[in-house]
């Protein structure tokens, strides 16, 4: 079985959750057989050492057991640079549940990791920590190459997991439609086109995965109308799946996505548990 | 102030004629495809002076004239229609939907909007008493008012053609309705701020304190009502009864902001439009407490407002061919070519962009709404009125049969319309390698590439796991370097074993081949072939076809149940032989 993940970091900033995040991290290292190494943004003292000691102790870890490494500067561009310049492939990061409005607006720290890492990213939402293991994931699908690769990487995931079965979500929605049935349709027909298209979906789902021949693991595929991103991002909540798979956005978001969001907007603005961005370039 | 018996009575009695007349015309439109709103502005002018009028004038008079206070009471009713008719197009309009369309969409609205601007701004500038113009010192107004006329698009019309044309959910149908959104938002701009123009002249608070509060008002509704809305709408749908809590909410926001574009001199309709938009792009509200409210005011509010434009003026009287003329060359030119432009820029083909231009032409009810308040409001005649719903009729109606044109190699991605006949072959094939070769030299030549390596891309996927999908069916498939799909059929009548899921011997193949860049097209049109295939007796039926033609025609009866337009493309393309 193929590990999704061969190098991981993971940001360390010394706050209440980090030893809860460590402990993930280690997990995973072991789970997939990976090399770990701390990133550590800002100072750089005896202080910071001793932290850094005990955290490691307080989790098992022995010197050697990590790579660790000190950066200063702006913590996104800090990470980024470790990330491209260390081959990381999965940077883990702790995550507030929701963001504050000036937070949301101005960009935090995760928000510009999720857009502009070089490597994927794993989001944990700290208030969900710690995991024993991942139980259930979803992947949300567009049927783009990005969305195969990031499918084949929550199968070898679910692999290392153990997990019986992933459900695959698909968002559909077509503004207008209320308007051109109500000016000379039915409800009945609304809902037929409706159905006709969400079972379409469905259809192409299973095709797009009996594609990638993908083995040892069952698939559900579920097809839901709404606001793109908005309804992903509910459904995870509700089923209470511990970990959601989607693929890097394609263009950089904006402020204006943000003022007006859309997709990935509206999952990151509040986690619905951990978010595995993949990226498809490794 | 109070209303007699007769009175009470008369007014009912106009409200269920009006909703009679306009369910029965609308009706019968609607059996022809047609939009509603069509056969409800027609049951106005049958039951107005043009027709019941002038032919029996005894009965328009007792049901129209008569008793000033049942007009007074219709009258409050259509405003509170047209309002709420602002609300639930402003509710349809997703802000976060146009801006993904991204470029394309903005210079589609942009350019759709400020072509037909400038032809209609000039023309009613230049020649004002051609044109009519009601009072000679509102001549700006007048351009202004003339270029907006033709610059808008009506999103209810346009969503139905692109849904009659199976092309909602397709990056055409997106591109419209996301510039259509647009351009009704940036065409109400305009146009609140030319009726606050006329409103400063007739001596309420001056044109630029009009002007700043537009857009006081639509800076806080789209930016800070908008997040309080998303807010508060959470409790007003799961906290107080549903949907009575949430329809009363929304109604509640958009009288209020109603009211008050009314009050600083612009139409309450402004107002409820902007409400609409900035309720309509809350997360929070469910597709169901849309569809409640749209089916409440569009069966029941918005056919007694477009009834009610009949029953204003006299059509035939006021009919002038000449403004008709220029208003429809304008309102296609400007619409057609700018957009088509916008479109083209935004990187479309020449035929699609030419769809877009002709999808955006249709001006539906909104143009009518524009016509009704400018009457109201003295700055146009009855004969730009005319000629402002004959533009809105025929330009509505157009829309589909053009955009059909247009969009006919679009339709090429349903299956049976790139399935040609001359690709089916009987086969007595012994096994899968073997009907696939025969399958790779039908297509061979369409597909304009060597078989050997045609044969190689599909064996390689043959290879990594069956494409025999049960019901004694097989699909193999390559993603090559074509423009278009295409397939071809090949019908054993021993059956080939296939490795199916059920075990069955597969009696038709299915060779299909997409192009490389569209992962969608070919998981849409493999699952389409499943879905036509869904019970093995279909296929057996099939299989009992005698010749290719008769094969061909069970296998159409299969993949058409709705779309004409597609059978009569692939019709032509397989009886020319093309």
């Amino acid at each position: 079985m193929n590990a999704p993940y061969k190098n991981i970091a993971l940001a360390v900033s010394f706050s209440p959750t980090s030893k809860m995040l460590v402990t993930e991290a280690v997990r995973l290292k072991d789970l997939f057989s990976a090399k770990l190494s701390f990133v550590h943004i800002g100072s750089h003292t005896a202080d910071d050492e001793n932290k850094m000691r005990e955290l490691m102790s307080s989790t098992g870890l022995k010197n050697g057991d990590v790579e660790i490494f000190w950066q200063n500067g702006d913590p996104v561009k800090a990470l980024e640079n470790v990330c491209a310049d260390k081959n990381i492939d999965l940077l883990i990061v702790g995550a507030l549940e929701e963001e504050s409005a000036i937070k949301y607006y101005l960009g935090s720290v995760a928000r510009s990791l999720m857009r502009e890492a070089p490597c994927s990213v794993l989001f944990f939402k700290t208030s969900s920590l710690p995991h024993i293991k991942f139980q259930q994931i979803c992947v949300s699908l567009d049927y783009s190459d990005s969305s195969e690769i990031a499918l084949r990487k929550a199968h070898n995931w679910a692999l290392c997991e153990n997990i019986s079965h992933i459900t695959l979500i698909r968002e559909i929605q077509v503004p207008g439609l209320a308007m051109a049935v109500n000016d000379s349709g039915s409800v009945d027909e609304m809902t037929d086109v409706r159905r006709g298209w969400e079972k379409d979906e469905i259809n192409k789902m299973d095709f797009f995965v009996k594609e990638l021949n993908l083995t040892g693991i069952e698939f559900n595929s579920v097809c839901l109308y709404g606001k793109q991103g908005w309804e992903a991002r509910n459904y995870v909540d509700e089923t209470q799946a511990d970990l959601f798979v989607i693929n890097a956005p394609k263009k950089k978001l904006g402020f204006f996505d943000r003022l007006f969001p859309s997709g990935l907007e509206y999952i990151v603005k509040q986690l619905p548990c951990a978010l595995l961005i993949v990226k498809t370039d490794r | 102030m109070s209303f007699t018996v007769i009175e009470i009575t008369t007014f009912l009695i106009i409200l269920s004629i009006m909703l009679f007349m306009a369910r029965a015309i609308g009706e019968i439109f609607r059996a022809f495809r047609q939009p509603n709103v069509v056969g409800e502005i027609l049951a106005g002018i049958v039951l107005g002076p043009t027709v019941l009028g002038a032919a029996f004038p005894g009965v328009f008079n007792f049901l129209f004239v008569k008793f000033p206070n049942a007009q007074i009471a219709l009258n409050g009713f259509t405003t509170i229609a047209v309002v709420l008719l602002l609300l639930v197009s402003g509710l349809e309009v997703d802000l976060a939907v146009a801006l993904k369309q991204g470029k394309a969409a903005l210079l589609t609205s942009v350019m759709g909007m400020a072509f037909p601007f400038i032809l209609g701004f000039g023309a009613a500038f230049i020649f004002p008493d051609f044109f009519g113009i009601a009072n000679e010192n509102m001549k700006l107004a007048f351009a202004l008012f003339t270029g907006t006329a033709l610059s808008i698009t009506a999103l209810p019309v346009v969503a139905r053609t692109l849904m009659d044309l199976n092309m909602f959910k397709t990056d055409i149908g997106f591109l419209i309705i996301a510039s259509a959104m647009v351009n009704d938002l940036i065409g109400w701009i305009i146009f609140s701020v030319i009726l606050g123009m006329i409103g400063s002249s007739h001596g309420s608070i001056g044109f630029g304190a009009t002007t700043g509060l537009i857009f006081v008002f639509l800076f806080f509704m789209l930016f800070i009502g908008r997040k309080i809305i998303d807010k508060v709408l959470p409790f007003f749908q799961t906290k107080i009864s549903y949907p009575g809590g949430v329809l009363n909410f929304i109604l509640i926001i958009g009288f209020i902001s109603a009211a008050f574009t009314e009050y600083i001199g612009i139409h309450a309709i402004f107002g409820a439009f902007i409400a609409g938009i900035a309720i309509g792009d809350s997360a929070h509200l469910k597709e169901n407490t849309r569809e409640i409210i749209q089916q409440f005011v569009t069966n029941i509010f918005a056919p007694l407002f477009f009834v009610s434009i009949g029953l204003r003026v006299n059509f035939i009287q006021h009919f002038d061919f000449a403004v008709v003329a220029i208003f429809l060359l304008l309102g296609f030119a400007g619409k057609v070519i700018g957009c088509g432009f916008g479109a083209y820029w935004g990187g479309f083909k020449k035929n699609d962009a030419l769809a877009i231009g002709f999808g955006m032409n249709s001006r539906g009810a909104m143009e009518i709404v524009l016509g009704v308040l400018a009457l109201q409001f003295g700055l146009i005649q009855e004969k730009i009125f005319v000629a402002l719903v004959i533009m809105a009729l025929v330009t509505s109606i157009s829309s589909a049969p053009f955009m059909n044109y247009f969009l006919r190699e679009k339709k090429l991605h349903s299956f049976i319309s790139f399935m040609k006949l001359k690709n089916i072959i009987f086969t007595k094939a012994k096994n899968k390698r073997e009907i696939v070769n025969e399958l790779v030299n039908a297509i061979k030549h369409d597909a304009n590439i060597t078989d050997k390596h045609l044969f190689d891309v599909i064996w390689e996927r043959e290879e990594l796991i069956s494409t025999g999908i049960g019901n004694m069916i097989a699909i193999p498939h390559a993603k090559i370097d074509i423009k278009n799909p295409m397939a071809a059929i090949a019908v054993s009548e021993e059956g080939i074993d296939f490795e199916s899921p059920d075990n069955l011997p597969v009696k038709i193949v299915i060779l299909l081949l997409t192009p490389k860049d569209n992962n969608e097209l070919q998981l849409q049109l493999l699952a389409e072939i499943a879905k036509a295939f869904s019970d093995v007796e279909i296929v057996k039926n099939l299989t009992t076809a005698k010749n290719k033609n008769e094969f061909y025609k069970k296998l159409e009866s299969r993949f058409y149940t709705e779309n004409k337009t597609t059978r009569v493309v692939a019709f032509v393309e397989n009886h020319l032989k093309i």
